[in-house]
């Protein structure tokens, strides 16, 4: 068997690039040399966030305040956040959902935050969720929805309801998100069911109409934020935060939370349980949760915070629309996911069927 | 001088063997370390089982396995050879006369030819498979072009398609196609060739049954290199992939980092290596047993 | 000599040709697509609005980038420098020693061609996990040397294999040590080999996602792990104006050395 691979690899790479990679080498090498060795031992914190879940400046600023160094690693989801927590990555600080906030108190993988007092101004309805009553180990960071955005030149009509996503007109221009809870919720909530069943007949019903709207959707993916503004995506089952960022580079996006009800959601700062430095992450959510940076982040990124003082500084356009603020009557019909307890493996199942599954499997056909 | 001059399997023999030894050991270790051991470690977890508290318990079953062999998971599997199969083909497709233009009628400026094949390599990926978005979407440059030139009237759905899935597979595997096919066609002894057109043979005739026969070995290596690459990978279809075009890379990465059964993960990996490495020998077989029929 | 191919006397016909320019324009056009846009005056990689240098003064400022930028460098530096050492090392005595076991070393070698990368990744991982050692930059080291070390030792011994061995042979007759004979006679003549393993080693490596991703700890966003947490929001041009960037010091630099073994051979 080695004998055909050997020939590949006796394929040298022609002259030209060797030498480029020698100075290459060895100007790296000495840079490197320089920066290995770090100088005495500094305040330091590392911090691991959604990217762009923070204001340009946020970090440097803090920097410059306290004399922390700060290293700010970001991730794309939250699955790769528990992966890391598991493994003991060594950060300090971390943003998590609310539903892998929960994941992370059962598995004790957090410690305490009694040494954060400034919980006051905090708005009513993060005071006490269901998985953190007291806030002992979470600070409410920033908040959101999930709804529909759309595109209101490819859209007929005002839409007001989930079963727009089910709507053949729109074939191949629907996104659904990859996560369970939305996506699974979302069509149990269309279906008149709790978005937080453990019902197995229920969950199988709900699997089965995402089956039924398969082929109209393009892809299950988070990352629709580029689709929407490129009118690429034309329908997608979105969180508000990001059509809100959608919409900045596209004014045609829109979004609406639909009538049979939805899902609120609350993202967290949290210190993991072996976070080698606790203290300069408190010092981070003093600087951090207070009116002034916290309206930064909310300007910068489309998501509101917590801070209800912090909304009198917040972009116009963020304020007077749904994606920002919504009215209290629409938020009076969105729910938190709650914990599915031992549920949970039965959602990741039907789950899992349903991402996979293979649909009619035919030839590669562009259509 | 008096190693020099003894017999063959004397003192310098036994040298060589030790000195072999400790040239071999380092890789050797390093190797046993973070390659063999980590796998095996895959094997032991691929034993355990996930308890409802996300917890990882020793269960010394083979349920897992069991689970693998379920019918549901066989489309995906097909599906993910179908791809790997096609990203194959169309690499040694596009790489075959390139590498032959290269090899043959490259002259001097051969090493830029093929050095212009790597080049993009140099350039993340992923910026690459982003570019190829922005080609490839509703109102990219490709329809925009396509309706220009007035060929479509519609612009076509070419983004999240087992097309869009499979091009950006070739286009990320091409060069390990088009390299060992070059290595091939070089060592190519032209003579061969003006003595089958002196005995009349048709290009058709000398090519299928002079060059291809010879040229084999590196049409298995480029296919190999793109079909192991291309079967495991999962960055392609995430990005490029519609809701019918995931493979068997997505559904390891689902176990390992969304629903956290990693030992149904592991389970999985282990079954892929498996079937690539019996697909790669038995296929190496059959081309080895016709290269000593031709 | 072997250039008496049928081809020649007529030069390749246009077909070839057309299908050669065909292939290097499917590889270039993402290419000049990422050049492009990084002068692009919107900041998504969409349509056309105008001439910027904005992205490259912005990219001066953005430490993220620079941070990337760097731990990647460092991975691949260290990966390929260790890697080739190791890999020579085995190379040498793959090709030019017996010893007990050099069969299985010899299958070991073929390891990392037929993993496909996310097992490797995820073994890589679970290992570490089992062994509770802590993810970081070197753990990244760590599992990219053991992926690249394969492909020197293949480069390498494939030079090996066209080696005459008689001259290493005359030398030790000659009474050269061992040492003297590697350095004075096998190493300038495998030197080549050397080379271009290294150089594929830092081009997997530096380009590298799947490994890394699974493998890296606390300030270890290499390039690749700092694009992809882009993906959400899409990538900034910056990032275009990184990959051109190094894309005109890859290309100046195979320039100069072009020009200067030009001149070299005309002296």
């Amino acid at each position: 068997m080695s004998e055909p691979v050997l020939r590949v690899l006796a394929a040298h790479p022609p002259g030209p690039g060797r030498r480029e990679f020698l100075g290459r080498s060895l100007a790296a090498l000495a840079w490197l040399g320089l920066s290995g060795c770090s100088g005495p031992a500094r305040r330091s914190l590392n911090i691991f966030n959604y990217s762009n879940y923070i204001a340009p400046g946020t970090v440097s600023r803090f920097r410059s305040q306290t004399g922390i160094s700060v290293i700010y690693d970001e991730f794309s989801s939250q699955d790769v956040l528990f992966a890391k927590l598991k493994l003991g990555a060594g950060y300090d600080l971390v943003v998590a959902s609310d539903y892998m906030l929960r994941r992370l108190l059962r598995q004790q993988l957090l410690a305490p935050l009694d040494d954060f007092a400034n919980r006051d101004g905090m708005m009513e309805r993060f005071r006490h969720p269901p998985w953190d009553p007291e806030l002992r180990f979470s600070v409410p960071y920033l908040w959101g929805t999930t709804g529909i955005g759309y595109n209101r030149r490819r859209v007929q009509g005002v839409p007001d309801s989930w079963n727009i996503l089910w709507d053949p007109t729109y074939r191949g221009h629907i996104t659904m998100l990859d996560e369970k809870r939305d996506t699974l919720g979302a069509s149990l909530i269309r279906l008149g069911h709790s978005g937080n069943t453990v019902d197995r007949s229920e969950l199988e019903d709900a699997s089965r109409a995402l089956e039924e709207q398969k082929p109209l959707v393009k892809q299950y993916t988070n990352d629709y934020i580029d689709g929407l503004a490129r009118n690429e995506i034309w329908l997608a089952l979105a969180w508000s935060g990001d059509v809100a960022r959608a919409r900045a580079s596209n004014p045609d996006v829109d979004y609406f939370l639909p009538r049979e009800g939805s899902f609120v959601f609350v993202d967290s700062w949290c210190v993991p349980r072996e976070a080698p430095h606790p203290q300069e992450a408190i010092a981070f959510l003093n600087y951090l949760m207070q009116p002034e940076p916290l309206a930064e982040v909310t300007n910068a990124t489309g998501f509101p915070s917590t801070l209800a003082k912090a909304r009198e500084r917040v972009r116009p356009d963020l304020l007077e629309n749904p994606l920002g603020y919504p009215p209290q009557d629409m938020l009076d019909r969105t729910i938190f996911q709650a914990d599915l307890g031992p549920g949970e493996r039965l959602w990741d199942q039907i789950w899992g069927q349903l991402k996979f599954r293979g649909g009619p499997s035919g030839p590669p056909n562009p259509s | 001088m008096s190693a020099a001059t003894s017999a063959p399997g004397g003192p310098r023999r036994i040298a060589s063997r030790w000195v072999g030894l400790l040239l071999v050991a380092p890789f050797l270790l390093y190797v046993l370390t973070f390659l063999v051991l980590p796998l095996a470690s895959v094997v032991v977890l691929s034993t355990h089982q996930v308890n409802d508290q996300y917890h990882l318990e020793p269960a010394w079953t083979l349920d897992n396995y069991q689970r693998v062999l379920d019918p549901e998971n066989l489309p995906i599997l097909l599906r993910s050879a179908r791809y790997a199969g096609l990203t194959s083909f169309f690499c040694l497709l596009a790489g075959y006369p390139l590498a032959w233009f290269i090899a043959r009628h490259g002259g001097r400026h051969k090493a830029l030819l093929l050095l212009l094949v790597m080049l993009p390599f140099w350039t993340s990926y992923l910026v690459r498979i982003f570019s190829w978005m922005t080609l490839l979407q509703t109102e990219g440059l490709l329809n925009g072009a396509l309706l220009g030139l007035g060929l479509i009237r519609e612009p076509l759905s070419l983004l999240n398609t087992p097309f869009s899935v499979v091009l950006g597979l070739t286009y990320g595997f091409l060069p390990f196609a088009t390299l060992p096919l070059y290595v091939a066609l070089e060592r190519l002894d032209g003579t061969l060739l003006e003595a089958a057109a002196d005995l009349g043979a048709r290009p058709a005739t000398t090519f299928w049954k002079v060059v291809f026969p010879l040229s084999l070995p590196g049409v298995v290596a480029g296919g190999l290199l793109t079909f192991v690459p291309a079967m495991g990978d999962f960055v392609t279809p995430e990005i490029l992939g519609g809701v019918d075009t995931l493979m068997i890379g997505n559904l390891i990465q689902q176990q390992f980092l969304a629903s956290y059964d990693w030992p149904f993960g592991s389970a999985l990996s282990l079954v892929l290596m498996g079937l690539m490495l019996v697909s790669i020998l038995a296929f190496l077989k059959l081309v080895g047993s016709a290269e000593s029929l031709a | 000599m072997n250039h008496l191919g049928t081809g020649r006397s007529r030069g390749p016909n246009w077909l070839l040709r057309l299908h050669a320019l065909a292939v290097y324009a499917f590889l270039y056009a993402p290419i000049v697509v990422l050049v492009v846009f990084s002068f692009n005056a919107d900041h998504r990689n969409a349509a056309w609005k105008g001439f910027t240098l904005d992205w490259y003064f912005r990219l001066l400022s953005n430490e993220t980038v620079h941070r990337a930028v760097a731990n990647s460098l460092k991975v691949s530096l260290v990966a390929t420098l260790v890697a080739t050492v190791l890999g020579t090392m085995a190379a040498l005595a793959l090709s030019r020693h017996r010893f007990l076991g050099r069969g299985l070393v010899g299958g070991l070698v073929f390891i990392p061609l037929v993993v496909p990368e996310i097992v490797m990744g995820l073994s890589v991982l679970t290992f570490f996990l089992t062994i509770r050692q802590p993810l970081s930059l070197y753990t990244v080291m760590l599992a990219h040397i053991a992926f690249c070390v394969s492909y020197v030792i293949i480069t390498v011994r494939a030079r090996l294999a066209g080696m005459d061995p008689s001259l290493e042979e005359a030398a030790a007759d000659l009474g050269a040590t061992p040492w003297e004979t590697f350095r004075l006679v096998t190493l300038p003549q495998i030197l080549p080999g050397i080379i271009s393993g290294a150089l594929l080693c830092f081009t997997l490596s530096f380009d590298d996602f799947v490994i890394t991703f699974f493998t890296a700890g606390v300030g270890a966003n290499t390039l690749p792990l700092t694009i992809h947490s882009m993906l959400k929001f899409g990538v900034t041009p910056e990032i275009n104006a990184v990959s051109t960037l190094m894309l005109v010091c890859t290309v100046t630099t195979m320039g100069i050395y072009t020009w200067m073994g030009r001149k070299r051979s005309d002296g």
